[in-house]
């Protein structure tokens, strides 16, 4: 029961932050370097998540997800069942709650870059996309393993989203933020000790290394 | 490339109007903060007016976006892409547009200094090492004109003139037209004819640089000639200005043909009659064109050759002890190191 | 006369309105019938409650601590006597209150009645059986009618209807009570599942308390029990 919690929890996190990557590398990218007037209408909504409790999106997910609405029964159309309780039910519920915590950083690190080194690209004849692929991106390494890092572990600790529209079903859809408050609430302290802890030294440790890894760059790049 | 830009930009009003031949070597004159980078910007097509403003043609093509642009910009601050080598950030430029020409990049490289440096990180260059890097990767891209903003700036005298000379070398093999920003006027009085001055965010063109960049003023400074390199003499080099030779430490490199020099107004002395002084190596005979005081009792002299003019700066005291008058035929007396030389970009 | 007499009904009133009113900690599944009697229970005794809900695990915990709640009304038997004995409460502090009843919620017609779910394959939705009773009884009847498929755990009751009424399965086990106005909503005989025992614990003592619990044998308070799918607590 553990092991199915925490393997799911690690798949999880893991397939939300590789497509979350996928998508906001150039929606970051875009953020950082357009001047349209719509980017502070899309800036707001990425930010969103950060300050809205779980149970709105959650609440608005399963309105989604049901059958009631056109995309829910789109999905019940195509697969049988509806896309809640299931995995990538919480994939789709992950990334929009994770959302500002991969696009943020990467935002930053492309704004780092500063507008000089898209510039020189393209006035070599570089289009954007060519300048995205060949200096950016490469240029962003950095930023993008901090992004993931960020949404791996914000994902693995998502609790409220998963709360509503999970259905906490081991093995599918009960990930160890669920298995350990069904532990509190049924007393079962002991147990509920270990997943927490277990919790709170992994994260622990992962941040570690991650604000290890930026300091050690830090100095070798300013040496 | 043509170009009529009015309309306003960050609460200023821009005036550029303007049209450059193809090949034709523009200096880009104007005090710091006139709006130089602001027009070179434009004419990358890095700043965008809207259509109704600004008009900016070039080989026949309205201005796109920057990357569809055959004008290439070289920033101010030399752009460096902290991920690449030397070699494959020149490499890098060439990438993108046709290759219409073959250019010589391993004679570019050692011309310029980075055979060394071919395969250290960018981002372990010093400025000046940037700077002819940048350059070589700007020259690579192949654009049909080059926007230079202040390319020079980082360079010592040698590497200077060397890397105009590539930049002249570039523009002979491709027809590339040039326009050029230098706050240290030696690259413009090295490669440039024409000029177009910016004063204000508003322009004007002038055909002749050196009308220009020779006029008598309060500063003195230094006057460019236009001359014919011709053989070695006494262990100098002689290059003919209107008839008359003028003798130089032979550059690392020269031909016999068409040549600039400069001189700087504060090292010449004007004399009467024939009388030599063995250790002024060059005299020249002209005309007393024109006087203007300048400041710490010194007055700067008009000289007049044959066709071209320059300057020289000397005390009040000598110009009244020697009785001088205008229209007076003299002597301007200097030696060999007050001759600088200005390439042979042509 | 008069005037005194006006006066101290004013008073009167004006004491009982100053009482402040009982808060009453209820499960998800026992909240509609409590909200339904509110009204009754003022009209009747000039006083009033004011309801905090959630499930039976959720309530315990904040119970324990230190919650100020002066009635729990739970969904199960485990957890009233659990608080008794944590507390220190004496026995008469707990009694039942009322029995509750499991429905099936069906809108799949591959599922017409209970047997149907031995052999089908989809979703079934349930309460958490950690935390609800209701939920344990569903996933204990499940067992017994050999239903092999996915049960998906809502964590009460009452997110159990919601995801029924947003058609996000199917078929689901609930509450009567909470299932009132779902189409497709079958009753299930008893015996099948294990007798599904509410009690109350009194946690403060007080006048208001029992008042309430006094009212909830008047006949008026038994019939809208009734109403909500429950039976009466068998008669000692």
């Amino acid at each position: 029961m553990i092991l199915d919690a925490i393997g799911l929890t690690l798949r999880l996190a893991g397939t939300t932050t590789l497509l979350l990557l996928i998508i906001c590398m150039p929606l970051a990218a875009w953020l950082a370097s357009t001047r349209s007037r719509a980017k502070p209408w899309v800036e707001s909504l990425v930010a969103l998540p950060l300050v809205l409790p779980p149970t709105v999106l959650g609440f608005y997910l399963l309105l989604i997800m049901s059958p009631n609405s056109q995309i829910g029964a789109a999905w019940v159309e195509l697969f049988g069942q509806s896309l809640a309780f299931s995995f990538w039910g919480l994939v789709i519920g992950s990334m929009a709650y994770s959302l500002p915590f991969v696009v943020q950083p990467l935002q930053r690190t492309f704004e780092g870059q500063g507008a000089f080194i898209a510039e020189a690209a393209h006035t070599l004849g570089a289009h954007p996309w060519q300048t995205f692929w060949a200096i950016r991106l490469p240029l962003a390494l950095p930023g993008l393993i901090a992004a993931s890092v960020l949404g791996f572990t914000h994902t693995v600790g998502e609790f409220g989203v998963v709360l509503m529209i999970g259905g906490n079903i081991p093995g599918q859809t009960q990930v160890l933020s669920i298995l350990l408050f069904d532990q509190v609430e049924s007393l079962n302290y002991a147990l509920a000790h270990q997943l927490a802890g277990g919790l709170v030294l992994s994260s622990l440790l992962v941040l570690f290394c991650l604000y290890r890894w930026n300091h050690q760059s830090a100095i070798r790049i300013g040496g | 490339m043509k170009f009529s830009i009015q309309g306003a930009w960050h609460q200023h009003q821009l005036d550029f109007q303007g049209s450059f031949a193809p090949g034709e070597r523009v200096a880009l004159l104007g005090v710091s903060g006139a709006g130089k980078t602001t027009l070179l910007r434009l004419l990358a097509g890095l700043d965008r007016l809207p259509q109704a403003q600004a008009q900016i043609e070039i080989a026949g093509q309205a201005l796109g976006r920057a990357w569809q642009s055959p004008a290439s910009l070289m920033h101010q601050q030399p752009v460096m892409f902290a991920h690449h080598r030397v070699e494959q950030t020149v490499l890098f430029g060439a990438r993108f547009r046709p290759a219409a020409h073959r250019l010589p990049l391993q004679e570019w490289a050692q011309a310029l200094d980075l055979t060394d440096l071919w395969q250290q990180p960018c981002a372990q260059l010093s400025g000046g090492q940037q700077q002819r890097v940048a350059l070589l990767r700007t020259l690579m891209s192949q654009p049909a004109w080059l926007l230079l903003d202040e390319s020079f700036a980082a360079l010592d005298d040698l590497r200077r003139v060397r890397a105009c000379e590539v930049v002249a070398d570039y523009c002979r093999r491709t027809g590339a037209g040039l326009v050029l920003a230098s706050h240290n006027d030696s690259p413009q009085r090295i490669l440039c004819d024409s000029a177009y001055t910016v004063d204000r965010l508003s322009g004007s063109y002038q055909p002749k640089l050196f009308d220009r960049l020779n006029r008598v003023n309060t500063e003195g400074g230094m006057t460019t000639l236009l001359g014919r390199a011709e053989r070695l003499a006494q262990g100098f080099l002689a290059v003919l200005v209107d008839q008359q030779p003028l003798y130089l430490a032979v550059p690392e490199r020269w031909q016999p043909g068409p040549a600039r020099i400069s001189l700087d107004a504060s090292e010449i002395s004007i004399a009467l009659g024939d009388q030599h002084q063995t250790s002024m190596v060059n005299r020249l005979r002209v005309t007393i064109d024109s006087l203007l005081p300048i400041e710490g009792e010194r007055v700067a002299v008009g000289l007049r050759l044959d066709q071209q003019s320059f300057v020289a700066t000397i005390s009040l005291w000598s110009w009244q002890r020697l009785q001088l008058v205008l229209g007076q035929t003299v002597f301007a007396e200097f030696k060999v190191a007050a001759v600088q030389w200005h390439g042979q970009a042509h | 006369m008069v005037k005194r007499l006006l006066a101290g009904v004013w008073l009167l009133s004006a004491a009982v309105w100053a009482e402040p009113p009982l808060t009453v900690a209820v499960t998800a599944s026992f909240k509609p019938v409590l909200e339904a009697l509110s009204e009754p229970f003022t009209q009747a005794s000039g006083r009033s409650f004011r309801l905090v809900s959630a499930s039976t695990g959720v309530l315990s915990q904040q119970i324990l601590s230190g919650a100020p709640f002066d009635v729990f009304f739970a969904a199960d038997r485990a957890h009233p006597q659990q608080l008794l004995k944590a507390l220190g409460l004496p026995d008469d502090r707990v009694q039942t209150y009322a029995l509750g009843t499991l429905v099936l919620v069906t809108q799949d017609p591959a599922v017409k009645s209970l047997a149907d779910l031995r052999d089908y394959t989809g979703r079934v939705i349930i309460a958490n059986p950690l935390q609800a009773p209701y939920g344990a009884a569903a996933d204990q009847l499940l067992d017994q009618l050999g239903y092999s498929g996915t049960r998906v755990r809502a964590n009460n009751v009452s997110q159990a209807r919601q995801y029924l009424s947003l058609n996000l399965a199917a078929v689901g086990l609930t509450a009567a009570s909470v299932a009132q106005d779902l189409p497709g909503v079958q009753s299930i005989d008893p015996a099948l599942y294990p007798v599904l025992e509410q009690q109350l614990v009194v946690l403060r003592r007080s006048d208001q308390a029992v008042a309430l619990l006094a009212f909830l044998q008047t006949a008026p308070a038994v019939q809208v029990l009734r109403d909500f799918g429950y039976r009466e607590p068998a008669q000692p």
